[in-house]
């Protein structure tokens, strides 16, 4: 947990107090600062602009504030490309899919038994662990109503939470914010690792960035301090003339701020796994260090398997490695929030699973229902939802009779703070009559 | 476009944000006093208005004396504010900084006197006829990444992948750097991503250079049904979406993943009709295409792979029927078929709308259908359909309103602060490509699924993304550590020295931006400095905060 007990001390502020001549400002809020002593000529602006809960030593005092209030907090994991749910949890002592899916389907023997219907994939050991431990479901046959098995059509209803509701823009992460707004501005509340927001977020002000680094304002090269950059950034984006740069800009200067006690020390500890790994290294940090996210968001592609995913009991296969770095990636992360794990809940889906019988590469094509998981806090431990087989398919693929929004919608009502679940998934039946009993009561 | 396809669409261009702000073109501008002797030709005509509204608004900045001890540079137009605007109706400074920046990868002194000497129609025109253009000065460049001219074959020969992904980005950016062809480096970037292969996928890295030639920058501006069967017989892009491995002989189910990104993102579009039977019958149509060797082979169809299926007895696809066809002249016919198909022309000049105008346009505006006819009309050719475009009102009221990617904006740097190419540094430069656009997001080719990168503005411009762009200009001001003579901060102030702040200011504002500043930059500029104005400018001053606070502005986002 971090120990913030000097606000000022985490800004070296010469050099700014310098340029606007000013004593240093020892405990003084430093938003209230800006607000009456302004900076060249955008006071006007920057005072109208900074949101108002979060500036400098705010940001430390919500941290501390976190560690008390300990909000909980749900990581969104999309497996992009359509992940294979069979290859996640398999049904047991079933010759329709042995043989179907010979050389690739999971062998009785090696898979990890969850219960006498389903095991895992021998390279999910971390994911079978936290089953033992009470911290794992599973729910098969699951997605969206909506017959696609285009990745993009397909990711867009994950994302939006929608089964196709053409007017919708926003994700349903971005909508639990709006539902949600006056419980807290902070420039971290939503955290998504990689290239660009995680769609389910927009319509929010979540953050995006591929790492820890990329949040902490360098001076490298230019000549001057980090600090008379910061102002002069402080004084000409709130002004900018195109509004999203003026939004973004804004935000990313608190963010900075927020993020200073933790970038200096943001590599991630040795042995930590590569791959994956790289995109949950953030989260973690974040998360253990208490800062005051609620949603968090990471991306693994790769899983569009249509050649060649090889034997299920082969670590140099592909489905298997695939596999086995997003287990390395999830045990670490539990691992190493520690306590935080009891207010974390991980939900894991992709935007469709893949056909029954493999073509002729050796790989599946695109199919239907997959397997989602929900770990962590809260989970009531086991495989949920039905179950139809593999007999009766969708045109060869696994029927979709779980709708993934019932899983959505029961963690969201569950573990946060949503009041309104019909805004977040509008046109679906929201009520704890439509859950499937993931999480504990 | 029915609703479904229009919401596919717009939900990938996030419209929740519109920019409906002044342009950042307007005359509401700080004056720049002395810089119009670097940028005479340009700003000499619109000095005048310049001047005026500076004296209302910059009461710190000299008076206006657009009089200076630097050899001006060779101009056909005088620069005195008598001047008038050029010839062709309409002309203005303001659209030619606008061309300057939407169709070129960053304004830079040169290249806004080119398009001032040739007129902006003109120039365009020279622009999309780019094989008439002479850039032998390349040749020598891209001599210092040669995997990025190399066959499979030569690649295969002494395998590196990981040095044949770092030229080819390396190339692809030295071309936007230093490219005299820069609406064709645009449109190569364009058709890159529409028929996206991403190189980082092991078994296409050492085709991808093939493909870039022979598929991308070959028919950039030429008939897309071209650019598409060629794709279809891309080494590349057979391996990439698993074509090459499909066969539909003894029962076997043919890979449906070409087929059906074909039909979704490269031709008609998610809704151009098509349904789950189509797919299939697609992907039985193309059962046999593929590859002599995953190393260096070139198309090849199997013919023993090859299987008809449901097409063989009846049936269409969109219309398409194989007529006693079969084989490759089957796959061939289909995919000329929907390169005409009037799905494919609105989704590409929507598409091009978009990366060139905004979006703002919608598919069913009136410069989407006339782009699309342009198409049509010359069988499929992609110069007319983007000329169309380019020259439509649409076009010139759309400054301001894009942002630039990461790709843009790491070139634009690298132009605005005048790199010199230095063989002895292409290594550098190339470790530096990886490792800055790999940060922002945006390494060149290297979009992992077959949308390529994302086109809409709220994608690229997010609040980690901002402070990302920060650091990049502040490396930047310094070239990336660029050792002189490579770099001179200096020479982008001009010579002789300037005599003030403020001067030096206005100066790397035109150097950089083509533009003076907006007013409150410039003061938050001085203000962060701790200087005035009229403070004097002194061998000791710092040239390279000047640039990097220019390089970060708002201003410098735009394209």
């Amino acid at each position: 947990m971090m120990n913030t007990t000097n606000d000022a001390a985490d800004l070296p502020s010469t050099e700014l107090d310098a340029a606007v001549g000013v004593p240093l400002l020892g405990q003084i809020d430093r938003r209230r600062f800006l607000a009456v002593s302004g900076v060249g000529a955008a006071t006007i602006a920057a005072t109208a602009y900074f949101r108002p809960s979060i500036f400098f030593g705010q940001a430390n005092a919500a941290v501390n504030q976190s560690s008390t209030t300990a909000n909980n907090i749900i990581v969104n994991i999309f497996l992009r490309g359509g992940a294979d749910g069979l290859s996640f949890l398999s049904p047991l002592d079933d010759r329709t899919y042995q043989s179907l899916r010979p050389g690739v389907a999971i062998p009785d023997a090696s898979a990890l038994a969850i219960d006498n219907q389903f095991g895992l994939h021998p390279a999910a050991a971390r994911i079978k662990a936290l089953f033992d431990s009470g911290h794992a479901a599973f729910i098969p046959a699951a997605g969206s109503p909506n017959n696609n098995r285009s990745h993009f059509s397909a990711q867009a209803m994950m994302d939006k939470g929608s089964s196709n509701d053409p007017s919708l823009r926003t994700g349903w992460l971005g909508r639990y914010f709006a539902a949600t707004s006056g419980a807290s501005d902070d420039a971290l509340r939503g955290v998504s690792v990689g290239n660009g927001l995680q769609p389910s977020l927009r319509g929010s002000d979540a953050i995006a960035t591929p790492n820890l680094q990329s949040l902490s304002l360098s001076s490298a090269g230019s000549g001057a301090s980090s600090n008379q950059i910061q102002t002069a950034l402080r004084a000409t984006y709130p002004a900018a003339p195109n509004e999203l740069l003026r939004a973004q800009g804004a935000a990313a200067m608190d963010i900075v701020a927020e993020i200073a006690p933790v970038a200096a020390t943001s590599a991630s500890p040795a042995g930590w796994p590569t791959g994956f790994g790289g995109a949950l290294w953030p989260i973690a940090k974040l998360v253990a260090a208490g800062y005051p996210i609620e949603i968090a968001t990471a991306d693994l592609g790769g899983w569009d398997e249509h050649d060649a995913m090889g034997s299920a009991t082969d670590p140099n296969g592909n489905q298997y490695k695939l596999v086995a770095d997003l287990d390395a990636a999830l045990g670490a992360f539990f691992d190493f929030i520690g306590s935080a794990a009891s207010r974390t809940t991980v939900i894991i889906t992709t935007e469709f699973g893949r056909r029954i019988a493999i073509n002729g590469s050796g790989g599946t094509d695109h199919g239907r229902g997959m397997v989602m998981m929900v770990l962590g806090a809260g989970v009531n431990p086991g495989v949920h939802g039905d179950w139809p087989g593999l007999v009766d398919t969708d045109n060869g693929d696994v029927k979709v009779v779980n709708d993934f929004r019932k899983i959505y919608a029961e963690v969201l009502g569950r573990r946060m703070r949503t009041t309104n679940l019909a805004s977040v998934f509008p046109g679906f039946d929201t009520s704890q009559a439509n859950w499937l009993g993931v999480t504990t009561a | 476009m029915t609703d479904s396809q229009h919401q596919a669409e717009a939900y990938e261009a996030h419209s929740s944000r519109r920019d409906d702000a002044e342009s950042p073109t307007s005359t509401k501008r700080v004056a720049a006093s002395r810089i119009f002797d670097r940028r005479s030709a340009l700003f000499g005509a619109g000095a005048a208005a310049l001047a005026a509204t500076a004296a209302a608004c910059t009461p710190a900045s000299a008076p206006e004396t657009p009089v200076s001890p630097v050899p001006v540079a060779p101009t056909t137009l005088p620069a005195t504010a008598a001047t008038p605007p050029s010839s062709e109706s309409g002309e203005t400074q303001a659209h030619i900084l606008h061309i300057a920046r939407r169709l070129s990868f960053g304004p830079t002194p040169q290249l806004l006197d080119a398009i001032q000497a040739a007129g902006t129609t003109s120039w365009i025109d020279q622009q999309l006829a780019w094989e008439s253009i002479d850039d032998s000065a390349m040749d020598g460049i891209l001599a210092s990444y040669p995997r990025a001219l190399m066959t499979a074959t030569e690649i295969s020969a002494n395998l590196d992948q990981k040095r044949t992904r770092q030229e080819m980005a390396a190339a692809t950016i030295a071309r936007a750097i230093w490219g005299k062809r820069q609406l064709h480096e645009l449109l190569v970037d364009f058709w890159s991503n529409h028929l996206n292969v991403n190189i980082n996928h092991d078994a296409t890295t050492r085709h991808k250079p093939t493909d870039d030639r022979d598929v991308i920058r070959r028919y950039a501006t030429g008939r897309f049904a071209n650019m598409l069967v060629a794709s279809a017989k891309s080494p590349a892009m057979l391996l990439y979406l698993d074509q090459a491995l499909s066969r539909a002989d003894g029962g076997r189910l043919p890979i449906e993943n070409y087929a059906r990104e074909m039909l979704e993102l490269h031709t008609v579009g998610i809704d151009g009709g098509y349904d789950e039977a189509d797919v299939k019958e697609v992907a039985y149509l193309l059962s046999g295409w593929g590859i002599a060797n995953r190393n260096d082979g070139g198309f090849q169809f199997r013919p023993q792979w090859h299987n008809m299926g449901p097409l063989a007895t009846g049936g269409d696809v969109l219309g398409w029927r194989p007529n006693g066809l079969t084989g490759v002249a089957a796959g061939e016919s289909l995919l000329v078929y929907l390169a005409r198909h009037e799905k494919t022309a609105t989704r590409l000049a929507y598409k091009l709308a978009v990366r060139f105008i905004g979006e703002h346009i919608q598919p069913t505006d009136g410069v989407v259908s006339s782009a699309a006819q342009a198409y049509t009309a010359n069988d499929t050719a992609i110069a007319p359909m983007v000329r169309s475009l380019l020259l439509s009102p649409e076009f010139r009221a759309s400054s301001g309103r894009k942002m630039r990617r990461p790709i843009e904006y790491f070139a634009s740097i690298l132009r605005s602060v005048q790199l010199q190419w230095d063989p002895a540094r292409a290594t550098n430069l190339s470790s530096t490509v990886m490792s800055q656009l790999s940060l922002l997001g945006q390494v060149p080719l290297a979009w992992e699924t077959p949308d390529g990168y994302p086109d809409f503005d709220a994608h690229w411009t997010t609040a980690g993304a901002m402070v990302a762009r920060w650091n990049l200009a502040t490396l930047g001001s310094n070239s990336f550590g660029a050792p002189s003579p490579q770099f001179d901060a200096n020479r982008i102030l001009g010579t002789p020295a300037p005599a003030t702040v403020g001067d030096a200011i206005d100066r790397a504002a035109i150097a950089i931006l083509g533009e003076p500043l907006e007013a409150n930059s410039r003061a938050a500029i001085l203000s962060a400095s701790g200087q005035t104005s009229m403070t004097p400018w002194k061998t000791t001053s710092n040239a390279r905060a000047v640039i990097a606070y220019v390089l970060q502005t708002p201003q410098n986002q735009i394209r």
